[in-house]
Parts: C-alpha cells; structure tokens; sequence
C-alpha cells in the first residue's frame, strides 16, 4: 500500500476546515491504515484501537478550522494526535490499575510482523543500527521493547538515534 | 548561541516529548525567545519521530468504522478559528503553531476543566444533601477531571512561586496568577467569565513601577475558564499586582482595585 499522496490530503483538510463533512470519509480512507496499524501497535487492543482510530479524525475534523498547510503535513498530524491519544489511554488505564496480560510488549515475532520493509520509512528503519530502530519504536510505543530488549528509560539516549533516522529519511 | 548548544542534545528526546519538565520548559521559553535555527531542527526532528509508524504495515480498521466516523463527525461542532495565543510574541514562530495543533486535546480539556469540576462538585453537593449517600455522581469523571486539576497543579507548583489573588466586584475569588519567577512563566488560571464583547479581549496586567501586559486570553478562556501560560520577562519586583481588563477599548490600567478582577489592595 503506498502512502497517501499529500496535495490530496492538504485538500481534504481544507475542505473540513470549511466545514465540508463530505471531506471526512475520504480522509478517513486514505489516514486510517496507518492511523489504525499505529494504535494497534501501541494500546494493543483492538476495541480501543478502532475507537481511538475514529478519535483522532473527529480531532482532526474539531480544530481542522485552526489548521494551516505550513504546519506540518496531514498524515504527520494524525499520527502525532493518535500517538497522544493512546499515550492517554494507557495512562488512564495505568492509573486505574486495570492493567493486564494486553499490555505486555510485543514479542520479537510481533514486532517483525508489524514491519513494512517495503516501505521507506521502513528501509530507513531498517538502514539503522535495529538497537537504535527498535529504540525509536519503543519511544513512539511508549513502551519497553521486550524482557531483553531495549528500554526507554532515559530520553537522553534518542536523540543520537533520532538524528540518525531523520538523516536516513532525508536520503 | 551557548544556549543552544546547551539544549540541543535535549531536542531529540523534547521531540518524543521524553523530556523532564523543566528542559521542556527551558526549551520552549527558548524557542519563544524566537530562535529560528533551533525552531526548525526540532521541527524536522518531531517530524521523523511521527514518521516511525510510517515503517509499520498498514492495517485497515474493523468494517463499520467509517460510518460510525461520519455519525460522529455530524454531532460535532468544530472549533471557532481564533487561535489560542499563549505566547503573544511568539506567534510569528511556525512551531509554535505546531504545538498549539498538536496540543489541542489538552489545551481543550484543561479550558473545560474550571467550569466541569465546578458543576460536579455543586452536582455532587446537591445530591448527597438530598439523597444522603445514595448518589450517583459519575465518580469516574471527577477522577479524570481530578487528575486534570492535578496535572494544573503540577505546571504552577514549582518552588518559589508567588501567587497572586484575582477577585471580582463582589470580592469573590475569580483566578489565580502563579509567577514563577525563576522559570520566567506566569500561569493564570481562572474561572468562567463569560465571552469578552465583539472586537475586545481580556488581558492581564502586571502593575508596579508600570504597568506590564503579561498577553491576553483567547475568548475560548474567558468564556470557559482554564489556564494560559505567559513569559515572565523581566522578574517581577516584590509588591507587584496583577489586574485583568477588557481592552484595547480601556486606557492602559495604572493601579490596582480597577478592571475586571484585580488583587485586592492591602
């Protein structure tokens, strides 16, 4: 699947910030895979996932009047808006001590499985030295990688990683 | 220039918002200090650090999603397209915009949060004196807005910090400025006071040898109550007062007991 082409999007997000409900489905068609993938990744749960996947449009649609193209591109901002939304969500859940088997990390096998290699995103992540990738996973997961895995416990070690990535995206 | 060599090593970590707070803070009050060069290499970095799920396989969502999207979407209302401004100065600084977008889930649970406590501690009140202790006070969601009020406490609870006290006409308490002075931040937080008049704002002064404007509150703010932050630059001194008005319609205010809500003169 290749990523949904930005011109598109921008137009899409401007139509909704005239207040075109018409604009939603197809934003929805074209964000929602990732969207989707993204939070299913990070909360683990198929229920929250689909229900926070429908958050982050009704989001996007809420403030898209405040939007402005040179702010960032859309596909960007519906993965940083499901990103804080499932970082609520698992705190939430943290904090009302309902935490169960669902939010183990992932396995290695999962974690793999999870991976488009095909993608460029996924080559750059792929270039990298796999401590620093799995790394930048995890932060973006907020969550430990696996038993004996890499752990993010100190934010001062992504920055050299994230350099690195960013590098790797920019060819 | 030393500051940004200093805070750079922080920018990957500030990106993933893995941070503490206050090298959040420090790197923030430096970007509104209107450091450009630093402004866009956190910008390209918050922009790999979102781009990482772009290397996860897409996955479709259940079926019947999108239309439940679409019911969702025609029961709501979209957001007025003033923008938040809580660093007035700043505003020309493109990552600021950023921010505010992509903080628009806090910034409107915290503008709902004054006026939602409120009317579930005066709900809560009026049944348990009715019903004695058979109420039904949804008591999920005043942990929630609970756990809101502590996440405002923890922004304006920080060692140092002078208080200083709003009040109304009548001398009821109506908001509170916190200044922490060696953050250089003041947080306001404040109640409901309805919608500022068409073509006026409500700002907030600072008044000692003269008067200072701390920045002005989005209507969203002034009609909803919650909390804005503002530089604080240069410290204040001992003695200052703080005095909210409607303005640019007012003189600029020049002591204290005038405007909307004031400090009460001692």
């Amino acid at each position: 699947m290749t990523l949904p082409d930005n011109d598109e999007l921008v137009a899409l997000v401007e139509r909704m910030a005239e207040g075109d409900q018409d604009a939603v489905g197809p934003l929805w068609d074209a964000l929602s895979p990732w969207v989707h993938a993204a939070l299913l990744r990070t909360v683990r749960d198929e229920d929250a996932a689909e229900v926070l996947s429908r958050r982050v449009l009704v989001e996007m649609w809420r403030v898209a009047p405040l939007w402005d193209q040179h702010v960032g591109r859309p596909l960007l901002w519906s993965l940083a808006l499901a990103r804080s939304l499932a970082v609520q969500w698992l705190d939430d859940r943290r904090r009302r001590r309902e935490d169960g088997p669902a939010t183990t990390p992932p396995t290695k096998a999962e974690r793999a499985a999870a991976r488009d290699a095909s993608s460029i995103v996924g080559q750059a992540l792929a270039a990298m030295d796999p401590a620093d990738a799995e790394l930048l996973e995890a932060a973006w997961c907020h969550h430990p990688v696996d038993e004996d895995g890499v752990r993010v416990a100190d934010g001062s070690t992504l920055d050299g990683p994230l350099r690195a990535f960013a590098a790797h995206l920019a060819g | 220039m030393d500051r940004c060599r200093d805070l750079r090593p922080l920018y990957g970590a500030y990106a993933a918002e893995a941070t503490s707070r206050e090298d959040a803070m420090r790197i923030q009050l430096h970007l509104s200090d209107g450091c450009a060069a630093c402004a866009v290499e956190i910008e390209q970095l918050m922009e790999a650090f979102h781009a990482i799920p772009l290397g996860f396989a897409p996955v479709e969502a259940p079926a019947g999603s999108r239309q439940r999207l679409l019911d969702e979407i025609a029961r709501t209302p979209q957001e007025p397209r003033d923008v938040p401004v809580l660093f007035p100065e700043a505003d020309r600084n493109r990552l600021w915009k950023v921010l505010a977008a992509l903080s628009a889930v806090a910034v409107a649970a915290m503008a709902w949060w004054g006026a939602s406590v409120n009317k579930q501690v005066a709900r809560l009140e009026g049944e348990l004196s009715r019903a004695g202790m058979a109420t039904t006070v949804d008591t999920r969601s005043l942990e929630r807005q609970i756990a809101e009020m502590q996440a405002v406490l923890s922004n304006v609870a920080v060692p140092d910090a002078r208080i200083l006290d709003l009040r109304g006409e009548a001398g009821d308490p109506e908001g509170r400025l916190f200044l922490d002075v060696q953050g250089g931040v003041a947080t306001l937080v404040i109640t409901p006071l309805g919608a500022p008049p068409e073509g006026q704002l409500h700002h907030i002064w600072l008044l000692g040898d003269e008067p200072r404007l701390l920045g002005r509150l989005p209507p969203q703010v002034s009609a909803q109550g919650g909390h804005i932050r503002m530089r604080l630059d240069p410290a204040p001194t001992e003695g200052m007062t703080a005095l909210l008005s409607l303005d640019p319609s007012e003189p600029t205010p020049t002591k204290p007991g005038t405007g909307v809500l004031s400090t009460p003169e001692r």
